[in-house]
């Protein structure tokens, strides 16, 4: 523990509430270009997050969450074209409408164990895409376009989009500080263990459910917005869920910063600059999580952190070791011997 | 112990008497406790009252359904008939958690730590289980009884064996049990270990907490428990104190077997019974004057280890044709480097390894085994979806035609006729004894001239390591050369020729078993100094240690 717990415990959200502030600042700033580009950096980050959360943190691997972007982003552009309601309502409809969803699924979904619970939120996130498809009142394949005059964009619409991100944040800020969080990676490193120590796993994972589908939801009303023609293949097509999985992963799930760097690694190091090569683009994600895979395995942020660590000359002593670390810190210095540590 | 339950039942009937205890001092309560897993019955007709801040021990073979009455009692698994209480609270329905929570906590056997926590998180999640949220210092507190005060920080996944255990303890304890249950948690701790993990069991009793365990060590029973349940098949059999049931005839033949008796162990060599075997030896075509120039395996100042730490020092050690050299030392000594060592799986760093007079230090581990090396791994490693005979299979080389195959298989059926008889079944479900002689059956397929055993013995009832053990005289009488890795000292002096300890990566005796039989030089040779000292608390104090060697191999 440090001198001072309170400033220790406090300070990353001190940290987000002063990055939330200056972002906000910055839509009255920065001009169109940068603000769509930042609108979409900022929804991928929130279902990065969200994602983080019920996987990195909750060991919910889903690939499902391009239907709580549909949830969300038809709820909210649904209400707007049938209703006349003001837009802010729409937005409070998204969370709504994906946590309905989440609830009447979790019934099954949480009854599925690793791949199976994957293999189930695909299943449902291409389900409910082809449903979107046949549904003539929400537009059918073709879509449903917005009122462009009754959604925010621009500064208003990036706004939105920055307290939507710091949401997601603040979710995982908490998933990592609390108790909760704690809980939930407890259920993610052991279930039958967890719930043997006492902790009601159910309850925890459908926590864990309903508050990333409320934020990816969110999300999705933000996507529609900013999409303003929103169809099934836009707002619910499988490429959601890919991108969450592979932002969070590249970055390092189980993390609050790694899907920050993730997003920004994929979408606008990979997506957006090889935009004009579409194959190349493919190619080269596909290489990328290889590489990943073979030599950060936990992320691309938590590497940099141990590279840091090494550099900086120190072991940070919370650090989460990787599997080679932990046979390093299994060593002993040679002069004291193994037991002797053990009786100590 | 005293009161109404110090009366000995040995018949099933009586045992009925046992859950007919008033229930104002009773803790925990199970009355005609009944599981089935598929179609094989794991529990059926189980009585247990236990009193408050009793400590009481269930024993039998492995498989008579002992982990399961825990896990019933922890709502890990949902039982088919009977109940369970805890005071007024019926468990038999309640999830897990609830029945943590109500104070009943359960220790695994095999540790479950969340990997990706650090140690104290690991707690935490414990301490969360009930009553007021517990403050950093208490925690520090069961850390430090836990003798995990040093690695609180650190991630569970690069704890060893034993602190995980000391883990799988800690939390438990975390959750403020009034019911602890602890399933084998002293197996594989030898020495001063064992008495830390007594130690800590009899302090956590004395606070109150009832105590139920599960225990395959004789003096963990013997020295902690009031009382002992015996179970075979399912069902109990005997129940008393732990001075009645350890001469309880029934329990001697399905439990404790011949080996506990004060005479000794049924396949115990001693010093003269050794003389014997080894003019048997020489009856199979192995002289003397051959051991000595003929060795099968020669290490020549081996130093392994991993990364950073040297794990095995300066190791030096013949294995002659048709002999039986068992290495013997603490958790941490460096056994299971040596075994890796062996097999190609460790690299070695210095020194030079010989088999059948060829050079391999440099070879691949696949390469050694083609030579003629079989290596049983700790821990039996058997396939549990494939039936008995598919495993065997497997053990046999690939370019090995049928009708040899079988032909092994018939030679391992001789020194293991329970392999034939279970052909057909699932591994996974066998006992654990069955599986360790699977284990060993299938290093037998390969037809080795040497074996190599890391540990075959632990977590086994007394009964199944008898058998074992006579197998392994079997084995050896056919010629092969036996290296065993043992933590049970009694019974692997009792079968060796030679006798090597490691302590801390070191060779700290080397000799034949005689100078092992006495407590205190072996105590020496484990841990180097006697029992009478402090745990020393640095490393320094211990680097001074002795290496005693009494004399090299002949």
């Amino acid at each position: 523990m440090t001198p001072t717990p309170t400033l220790r415990r406090w300070w990353p959200a001190l940290a987000l509430l002063l990055a939330t502030l200056v972002c906000f600042a910055l839509g009255g700033v920065l001009d169109h270009g940068a603000l769509d580009l930042g609108v979409t950096l900022l929804c991928y980050l929130a279902i990065a997050q969200a994602w983080n959360v019920l996987a990195g943190f909750g060991g919910l691997v889903s690939l499902g969450a391009a239907a709580f972007v549909a949830a969300g982003g038809y709820a909210a552009a649904l209400l707007l074209v049938h209703t006349g309601l003001s837009w802010p309502l729409a937005v409070v409809a998204a969370p709504v409408a994906a946590m309905l969803l989440a609830l009447l699924l979790s019934a099954a979904l949480l009854r599925l164990r690793g791949d199976y619970f994957s293999i189930g939120t695909l299943a449902i996130a291409i389900a409910l895409q082809a449903l979107i498809r046949n549904w003539d009142w929400a537009g059918g394949a073709s879509g449903v376009s917005l009122p462009v005059d009754s959604v925010p964009s621009g500064g208003n619409l990036f706004q939105l989009a920055v307290i939507v991100a710091a949401l997601a944040m603040a979710l995982t800020l908490h998933a990592r500080h609390s108790d909760f969080g704690l809980r939930l990676a407890a259920i993610r490193d052991n279930e039958p263990a967890a719930a043997g120590l006492g902790v009601a796993v159910r309850r925890h994972q459908l926590a864990a459910l309903l508050l990333s589908s409320a934020i990816t939801g969110l999300a999705g009303a933000v996507v529609a917005f900013q999409f303003v023609v929103i169809s099934p293949d836009g707002v619910a097509g499988v490429s959601w869920s890919l991108n969450a999985v592979l932002m969070a992963v590249v970055g390092g799930a189980g993390t609050v910063l790694g899907p920050l760097l993730g997003v920004v690694v994929v979408y606008y190091g990979l997506t957006r600059g090889l935009q004009n090569e579409q194959t190349l683009s493919l190619v080269i994600e596909g290489v990328l999580l290889i590489l990943i895979v073979r030599f950060a395995p936990q992320g691309v942020w938590p590497m940099l952190c141990r590279v840091a660590r090494r550099l900086l000359g120190r072991r940070s002593p919370s650090g989460r070791p990787t599997a080679d670390r932990g046979d390093e810190e299994e060593t002993v210095p040679s002069g004291t011997e193994p037991l002797a540590v053990d009786l100590a | 112990m005293g009161g109404t339950l110090t009366c000995v039942h040995t018949s099933v009937n009586d045992m009925e008497g046992v859950a007919k205890v008033s229930t104002s001092d009773t803790a925990l309560t199970v009355r005609g406790l009944g599981k089935n897993f598929g179609g094989v019955t794991a529990l059926e007709g189980v009585d247990l009252a236990v009193r408050r801040a009793e400590a009481v021990a269930v024993i039998g073979p492995n498989g008579a359904g002992k982990s399961t009455l825990l896990k019933l009692i922890a709502g890990v698994h949902r039982r088919d008939s009977g109940s369970i209480h805890l005071g007024d609270h019926r468990l038999d329905r309640l999830p897990p958690h609830r029945i943590t929570r109500l104070g009943v906590a359960l220790a695994h056997q095999v540790p479950r730590p969340f990997h990706g926590l650090s140690v104290r998180d690991n707690v935490r999640i414990g301490a969360m289980a009930a009553g007021p949220p517990m403050r950093g210092p208490e925690i520090a507190d069961l850390l430090a009884l836990c003798r995990l005060d040093t690695k609180a920080a650190r991630s569970a996944d690069s704890l060893r064996v034993l602190d995980l255990k000391r883990l799988e303890v800690a939390r438990a304890l975390a959750t403020r049990p009034r019911v602890l249950m602890l399933d084998e948690v002293a197996a594989g701790l030898v020495g001063r270990e064992l008495d830390e993990a007594i130690d800590l069991i009899r302090q956590v009793h004395e606070r109150g907490t009832t105590v139920i365990l599960v225990e395959h060590i004789e003096r963990v029973v013997r020295e902690i428990v009031d009382r002992v349940l015996v179970l075979n098949w399912g069902r109990p059999i005997a129940h008393g104190t732990p001075a009645q049931i350890a001469v309880d005839e029934q329990v001697r033949a399905v439990y404790l077997g011949d080996s506990s008796s004060p005479g000794g162990s049924a396949t115990a060599r001693s010093p003269s019974a050794n003389q014997d075997m080894r003019s048997v030896e020489q009856d199979t075509a192995v002289t003397a004057s051959q051991r000595g120039t003929d060795d099968v395996l020669v290490l020549d100042g081996v130093t392994s280890g991993y990364g950073d730490m040297v794990a095995l020092r300066d190791f030096s050690l013949r294995l002659g044709r048709g002999q039986i050299v068992t290495v013997l030392g603490a958790n941490g000594a460096g056994k299971s480097t040596l075994c890796g060592t062996l097999m190609g799986t460790v690299a070695t760093r210095t020194g030079r390894i010989t088999a059948f007079g060829r050079d391999i230090t440099r070879l691949p581990a696949h390469e050694r085994a083609r030579l003629g090396i079989a290596y049983c791994q700790e821990g039996r490693r058997v396939f549990g979806d494939l039936t008995v005979a598919e495993n065997l299979r497997l053990g046999a080389p690939l370019s090995l035609g049928r009708g040899e195959v079988e032909g092994r298989m018939e030679r391992v059926h001789t020194v293991f006729p329970v392999l034939a008889e279970r052909a057909g079944q699932r591994a996974g479900t066998m006992s654990g004894g069955q599986q360790q002689m699977l284990a060993v059956g299938r290093a037998l397929m390969a037809d080795p001239s040497v074996l190599i055993c890391d540990e075959i013995s632990l977590g086994l009832a007394p009964v199944a390591i008898d058998a074992l053990y006579r197998a392994l005289a079997e084995i050896n009488a056919q010629g092969v050369a036996i290296l065993l890795v043992e933590q049970n000292v009694k019974r692997a002096l009792g079968i060796c020729d030679h006798a090597v300890v490691l302590s801390r990566g070191r060779v700290s005796y080397q000799g034949g078993s005689a100078g092992l039989l006495d407590d205190a030089d072996l105590d020496a040779a484990y841990f180097g100094t006697d029992t009478t000292d402090a745990p020393a608390s640095t490393g320094a104090s211990h680097s001074g240690s002795p290496a005693r060697t009494t004399g090299e191999p002949s």
